[in-house]
This record gives structure tokens, C-alpha cells and sequence, in this order.
């Protein structure tokens, strides 16, 4: 069915919100938001998908009719961000396991 | 006032181009800033100050130019012409937009950002991994003005996520204690999920219309299922961002973490999210008082 990959973002961005609020690991958070980042990227190449349509490569393209190239091109740009922003994160993570030693988020013990 | 006509040509050349430029010149700021501090720390000092004067002598002129005339602004980035917006009616190129409410709010980031800066000259004296401080302070300012100058709805997405990345790495400044990552860690799960919200509207919003364009998309808005659950994100993700009562659990933390000169800031960054919700709401869907 044509909506299969939309009912898989809605699929991804619940798992991803389920995992950012309850998980009380602080990796499993970051995990969390990776998903939901992905569930973008899927939604936007998924969005500019036309039916019987080939890459939007002009040099020897077998027919005219091409998917759209503009969300590919955001899905590059979303995706290095994501990069940046999960690196983050998992630097933020060490820098709170080494000063709490623990990456539990309800543990709030400091060591001496 | 109107004394634009006696310019000499230079400045109409910083006039012409000043929305460019005042997004431009920090990020090359923020660029060069670990190069110049190698040669000391009061060559750092001294770069980074010229790079904030200059933008604000830029979005001086820019303020200057748009309330003069009354009209906002548009221009092309990248282009030989960048008047030319509009090709046989659909608009064309990545547009920055500065109307008076633009400007407005530029004049107040660039004044927090200059008195911030000096503020932290004499607060952060002692501190080691100063290179480090200036050059995230200045790809914040880089990102501020270009969430403010913005007339994309995709270029906001990217603004935005420079702006919370840069600051979240700001309020971890501290890093001899545990409190100022675990704050910053909460600042930036929530700006990351925020910013992939808004990234789903604009997504929603494409594929609807065919144009990224804030203007292009005001006009061409017909008020429909999808772009309802479009503005429900976007309002989603903008109010995250301001610290908004239901989602205000971050703003605690860091505005408490964060080095006194950086709290300034990050109030000026919610600010920042608040103009981007004014701007979604009204310019974007058309909202009036009827």
C-alpha cells in the first residue's frame, strides 16, 4: 500500500517520544531523539516520492518523470544536523557520568 | 531624517547587501576566532569585539534603511541581482526577509550580544577555554540574526538548530561540576525534539504547496486538514523553545547553569523563538482579529 512509509513515521516518532520521556538511561534518551530524527528524514524522501518515477538524475535517465529532488536535499541538510545535535547530546552524557557516576537520571549522588 | 540620497557609495554598497552580511559576518567570526586566539588572549578580545561592532553597525544601517522607507525588505542570497525575488509569479531562491519587526528585534540581539560580551570580558577573566566561549557566543549570534532575518520556513529550521546547539553547549561552560551538563543536557533534548517538530511542518507544508518560501506559502494557503496539524507543530516546537508554562522544566536549570553573561543571552534566544511564533501566526497563516 502507497501509505506504508507514513505509517511508519508515525510508528517511528512514537517509539522516539516514548523513548525520550520514560527511558531513565541517559543514552536511551539520546537513542530516543536519534529516532525521531530519522522518522524525519523518512517522512521528508518519502514525501517527494511520485509513483513510477526514477532518481532525478538527468545524465542517461531512462524517462523524464523523476521524483522530487527539493526534500533530498533537505533530508541531507536535516541529517548532518542530526549529526551535530546527537554528538552533543552524547558528549553532555559523559561529561554527567563522570561528574554523577552514574548515567541513571534519577540517580542525583555526586561522588566526593 | 531622510538623508539616504547623500550616501557615498560605499555604504550603499553595506546598505544594499546588509541582510547578507549581518548573518555572514559572525559566522566568519565564529570561524576565524579559534585562529586569532592562538596569537593571545587580548587579540581574541579585540576580534571578537570588531566582529560584533560591525554587525551592529550593519543592522544599524539595515534598521536604518527599512523604517526609513517603511517597506520590508527582500533579498536573494547569493545572487548578481538580489532584488530579483520572484520569477513569473512563484518566488525563487532562498529570501531573507527584514520588515520593521525584523530590524526591531535585531537592534535588541545585537545590543545584549555587545553588552554580554563585555559583561563577560571581566566575569570569565579567569577562566581557561575562553576560544572556545567566543566562538560558540558568536555562531549564537549568528544564529539569532538569522532566526530573526529569515523569510524560509527550512532556513528557520537551520537558524534554530544553530542557535540551540551553540547555546547549549554555552550553559555547559562549567565544567567542573555536574549541574551546569545535566542542564545543559535537558536544554538540548528538548530544543532537538522542538526543532525536528518543526522540520515535520515544514515538511508537511511543502509537500502540500511546492514552495519553502514564508510569503509564498501565505499566499497560497488554503486552511486545510494538514496545515492545521502543521501549525499545531510549529506552535509545538516554538513555545518548547520560549520555556512556555507546560514545557518550562529546561528554562530552570539553565538559566541557573548557565555563566551570568550567557543567561542574559539565552533570554534574548527564547526571545528569539517568541518572534518566530509571531511570525509563523501571522505572517505565515494569516491570522487577523476577525
Amino acid at each position: 500500500m502507497s501509505a506504508l512509509p507514513f505509517i511508519a513515521v508515525a510508528l517511528m516518532v512514537a517509539i522516539g517520544i516514548y523513548a525520550a520521556v520514560m527511558k531513565r538511561n541517559l543514552v536511551k534518551i539520546v537513542l530516543g531523539v536519534n529516532i525521531i530524527g530519522s522518522a524525519a528524514n523518512l517522512f521528508l524522501v518519502a514525501a517527494g516520492y511520485r509513483e513510477g518515477a526514477v532518481a532525478p538524475i538527468f545524465t542517461a535517465a531512462p524517462q523524464l518523470q523523476m521524483v522530487l529532488p527539493t526534500p533530498q536535499a533537505l533530508t541531507l541538510t536535516s541529517i548532518v544536523i542530526n549529526l551535530a545535535v546527537t554528538a552533543m547530546m552524547l558528549s553532555f552524557a559523559i561529561l554527567i557520568h563522570k561528574n554523577y557516576g552514574s548515567a541513571d537520571s534519577q540517580k542525583r549522588r555526586l561522588l566526593e | 531624517m531622510a538623508h539616504n540620497r547623500g550616501h557615498p557609495a560605499v555604504i550603499d554598497f553595506f546598505v544594499q547587501h546588509a541582510p547578507a552580511l549581518a548573518i555572514a559576518l559572525p559566522l566568519l567570526g565564529a570561524f576565524a576566532t579559534p585562529l586569532v586566539s592562538k596569537l593571545g588572549g587580548k587579540a581574541r578580545d579585540a576580534w571578537v569585539l570588531l566582529i560584533l561592532v560591525l554587525t551592529g553597525a550593519i543592522v544599524a544601517l539595515l534598521a536604518g534603511d527599512v523604517l526609513s522607507t517603511g517597506a520590508p525588505r527582500a533579498y536573494a542570497v547569493g545572487a548578481t541581482l538580489p532584488s530579483i525575488t520572484t520569477q513569473g509569479g512563484l518566488p525563487i531562491r532562498i529570501i531573507i526577509e527584514a520588515d520593521a519587526m525584523s530590524v526591531f528585534m535585531a537592534i535588541t540581539a545585537m545590543t545584549i550580544a555587545l553588552l554580554a560580551f563585555i559583561y563577560s570580558l571581566r566575569f570569565l577573566q579567569k577562566h581557561k577555554g575562553l576560544d572556545k566561549f567566543y566562538t560558540l557566543f558568536l555562531l549564537m549570534t549568528a544564529g539569532m540574526l538569522g532566526m530573526m532575518l529569515t523569510g524560509d520556513i527550512f532556513s528557520l529550521f537551520v537558524f534554530f538548530e544553530m542557535l540551540s546547539i551553540s547555546s547549549a553547549g554555552l550553559i555547559a561552560f562549567y565544567l567542573n561540576r555536574g549541574e551546569p551538563a545535566e542542564a545543559a543536557f535537558k536544554y538540548m533534548v528538548v530544543s532537538a525534539i522542538a526543532g525536528l517538530f518543526i522540520l515535520f511542518a515544514a515538511g508537511i507544508l511543502y509537500s502540500q504547496y511546492n514552495i519553502l518560501n514564508m510569503a509564498g506559502l501565505a499566499s497560497a494557503m488554503s486552511f486545510s486538514q494538514l496545515d492545521k496539524i502543521a501549525l499545531v507543530l510549529l506552535v509545538a516546537a516554538l513555545a518548547l523553545k520560549c520555556g512556555a508554562v507546560p514545557m518550562h522544566m529546561w528554562a530552570i536549570d539553565a538559566y541557573g547553569e548557565a555563566p551570568a553573561a550567557i543567561s542574559a543571552f539565552l533570554v534574548v534566544a527564547s526571545q528569539t523563538s517568541l518572534y518566530a511564533l509571531f511570525r509563523v501566526c501571522f505572517s505565515l497563516f494569516g491570522a487577523t482579529a476577525t
